[in-house]
């Protein structure tokens, strides 16, 4: 385990403004454009709207302005039609209001795009999405919600002129389900988790990676989803935990830990759903990142944010080789790919091999600034948004 | 004959939109890859030949037992293969609904069992599915009552079928399956024989293969012992006539009381297992209790007679599967008296097992595992 280095950090959510607040957000602007999601989150509101205004607002001069809204603003539709000249729905389903906003866009010749971070546009998937989910398919509420989830977002993206996607996999599938035009716009670090990523890298690499208690792996989980993600690592982290009477595990979110682990509870570290910049100091201070992902289409099409969010703060990711993770891990250089049998292996190599682990660590926190930052992004943002 | 009925660990499959990631499937009842049964070894084998040569995934569904990461990982070392894509495991399976598989048009399914092809055509395109048969599946024809309808699988002519070892196609050609002869191709696991087992000094000495499967039984490898070392004090073996193998993992050296030194193997490997079957004309298995798919028509199907020894009525589908195996209890007098009747089916020409003639060129021999990797994915 790797020393806390940087205190707890008051947090708030920076985008609870009020609408007037936002809808001044695009006063200035030459070009200028409105992202729509049903409520804030911090999970897809955040890297679809509220990181992509920020790249934007943070640009010099008044080229660009963007500001954000949700289902409870549009009593103000009609300002934000007149404010805007691109609306960009992001994963929401279709309703009457939203598809008035839609529709008033249009009406003006300005694009509306649909933004989408998961494989939910094709009911074709829904079977493969509620088992890979792990949802009970006898209850015939879930079939409903989310063929019903799943309808309602193909609707939306049908009454759309293209789509805004995190990676290149994902938008091949868009395409291909549906013949619209898509690009991509990839998620990444706003500039409030950089800064204290930046100071958590800083802080490890200047002890030199020094530890100061035994080593830890750690299961950062956002979502109830990925249970099944993680139950394929569980029997590599049961027979690790046996073998090393030292190491510990920090599970963090919706995650149960299963039988295998329960001669270990006291070497478990359980931790609530924790917001996005004390989430980093956590992540620093494992030694081990574990990103375990079942092998199919639905999360080929995940977006690698738990390795550059663990990148960022000089932590080694071990993940599985899905599309994405292998695109952006090349497996002993800063980070490693761990199949379905051998998981045991990779983690223990990197736990056993300080030298390795810092050269790791520093490549692939090279690799988070250079690729995953929020300064590096304007021109995928442009492009996406047709501004190129 | 109705069809055989659904067991509650027949895998369910649903069906997603293909041609994004590619995956091979081998679907067998067990994977137990600490101590895997020659059919296993050649199954999985072929599956990540198959999985390596399409740039595919492979998934291992064992439908009765949980697939342990670390042997199967351990295991695939001493086989010396790597999986290039994802290796997904699962298992054990029910028939719940929590517990279905995801099927995409393409997909190479490779059934490592009748019981699990037959499973598998409920819910698959027949077109996806190959029924990888070797002589270590405990439901091969012949089994009394044939609970998974294998009989009337084989029979079926719009099925796939891959066979581990010529030896054992024409084993199954000689029960009157002769439409595998031309449409099923077999191959060999283990081309390469990494491990030498010494051949006879002399044209005179047979060979003799004593082989207790894992993990071994001290008691019941002692039980062996002495009916061997029994049966070379009473002539029934004639000690100056046989190379004596001893095959088990974890095997003691072994002096036997007249002085002899069997020549032994330890962690038989995949090669050194067959050569010893291919020479072997006589052989003693122990079986683990209950350890069905430990057939001994492996070492049958060659030419050898096969004494089974053991507490339990497996086997009565190798018994009827073939007339060169013998059973009998597991202990030692009985197990020297079915030697007895062994080496005298030795010396009766008329039943004594024959070794499979190689058949005229048919442009379908005997493939390599890698061959036949290529041949199973060709048109995917």
């Amino acid at each position: 385990m790797f020393a806390p280095t940087v205190p707890a950090q008051p947090y708030a959510d920076p985008w609870l403004s009020p609408t007037q607040d936002r809808l001044a957000m695009l006063a200035r602007g030459e070009r200028r454009v409105a992202y729509y999601y049903e409520e804030p989150n911090t999970s897809t509101f955040r890297y679809r709207a509220y990181n992509m205004a920020q790249v934007l607002n943070a640009q010099p001069g008044s080229h660009y302005a963007a500001s954000y809204f949700f289902r409870r603003d549009l009593v103000a539709m009609q300002e934000i039609v007149d404010h805007a000249d691109v609306l960009v729905v992001c994963r929401s389903g279709y309703e009457h209001r939203l598809a008035r906003l839609m529709e008033r866009f249009t009406r003006l010749r300005k694009p509306v795009l649909f933004d989408v971070d998961d494989l939910v546009i094709d009911t074709r998937h829904a079977h493969l999405l509620i088992g890979t989910l792990g949802l009970d398919k006898d209850d015939p509420r879930i079939w409903d919600d989310w063929f019903g989830m799943i309808a309602r977002m193909r609707a939306t993206l049908e009454r759309c002129d293209g789509v805004i996607t995190t990676n290149a996999f994902l938008a091949a599938r868009i395409h291909e389900f549906t013949g619209k035009p898509t690009v991509v716009a990839p998620n990444f670090m706003n500039r409030e988790q950089l800064a204290i990523s930046q100071r958590l890298w800083t802080a490890k690499h200047d002890a030199g990676f020094a530890t100061t208690a035994p080593p830890l792996l750690g299961y950062f989980s956002g979502t109830p989803s990925h249970q099944r993600d993680y139950a394929t690592v569980e029997p590599a982290i049961a027979r690790l935990m046996a073998r090393r009477p030292d190491l510990g595990l920090t599970l963090v979110g919706f995650i149960e830990p299963g039988p295998a682990l329960a001669p270990f509870t006291r070497r478990i570290q359980r931790q609530p759903f924790m917001d996005w910049i004390n989430l980093q100091r956590l992540v620093a201070s494992v030694e081990v990142n574990l990103m375990p992902l079942q092998a199919n289409v639905f999360t080929d099409c995940k977006s690698p944010l738990k390795y550059f969010e663990a990148a960022a703060v000089g932590t080694v990711s071990v993940a599985s080789p899905a599309v994405n993770h292998i695109a952006c891990i090349d497996d002993g250089v800063n980070g490693r790919i761990a199949r379905g049998h051998d998981w045991e292996q990779r983690i223990e190599a990197v736990l056993e091999a300080p030298d390795s682990y810092r050269a790791m660590a520093e490549s692939a926190r090279a690799d988070a600034v250079v690729r995953h930052a929020w300064t590096e992004q304007l021109p995928a943002i442009l492009q996406a948004l047709g501004w190129h | 004959m109705p069809p055989p009925s659904r067991r509650q660990s027949a895998p369910l499959f649903y069906r997603i939109p293909g041609g994004h990631r590619r995956r091979v499937t081998l679907l067998c009842q067990r994977l137990n890859a600490e101590d895997p049964s020659e059919g296993t070894r050649a199954a999985l084998a072929l599956a990540v030949a198959a999985a390596n040569r399409m740039r595919a995934d492979l998934r291992l569904i064992a439908t009765q037992q949980p697939i342990a990461p670390h042997a199967l990982s351990a295991l695939l070392g001493r086989q010396g293969l790597a999986v290039l894509g994802e290796c997904s495991l699962f298992g054990p399976v029910t028939s719940c609904s929590s517990d279905e598989f995801d099927h995409f048009d393409g997909e190479l399914v490779l059934a490592a069992s009748c019981r699990c092809a037959a499973d598998a055509l409920a819910e698959l395109p027949v077109e996806d599915l190959v029924c990888l048969l070797h002589a270590d599946d405990p439901d091969l024809p012949g089994a009394v009552p044939d609970q998974a309808g294998a009989g009337a699988l084989l029979g079926r002519t719009d099925l796939r079928f891959a066979i581990c070892t010529q030896t054992f196609k024409q084993h199954l050609v000689g029960r009157g399956f002769t439409h595998l002869m031309r449409h099923a191709p077999s191959f060999e696991p283990t081309p390469a024989l990494a491990v030498a087992v010494p051949e006879p000094s002399n044209d005179r000495r047979r060979a003799f293969l004593f082989e207790v499967t894992a993990p071994v039984d001290r008691e019941r490898f002692a039980i062996g012992l002495q009916a061997i070392e029994r049966a070379l004090d009473l002539g029934v073996l004639d000690a100056q006539g046989w190379d004596l193998l001893f095959a088990a993992p974890d095997l003691p050296q072994v002096i036997l009381g007249n002085g002899q030194r069997p020549t032994s193997f330890d962690h038989l490997d995949a090669s050194a297992a067959w050569q010893a079957r291919q020479r072997a004309v006589l052989a003693l298995r122990l079986p683990l209790p209950n350890a069905a798919q430990q057939a001994p028509l492996g070492v049958a199907a060659p030419h050898a007679v096969v004494v089974l020894a053991s507490t339990t009525g497996v086997n009565d589908a190798a018994s009827a599967m073939s007339p060169a195996v013998i059973r009998c209890a597991l202990e030692c007098e009985a197990m020297v008296e079915a030697l007895r009747r062994g080496v005298e089916r030795l010396r009766d020409d008329a039943s004594r097992p024959q070794r499979p003639v190689p058949p005229e060129s048919t442009g379908n021999e005997s493939l390599s595992l890698e061959d036949m990797a290529g041949q199973l994915t060709a048109v995917r």
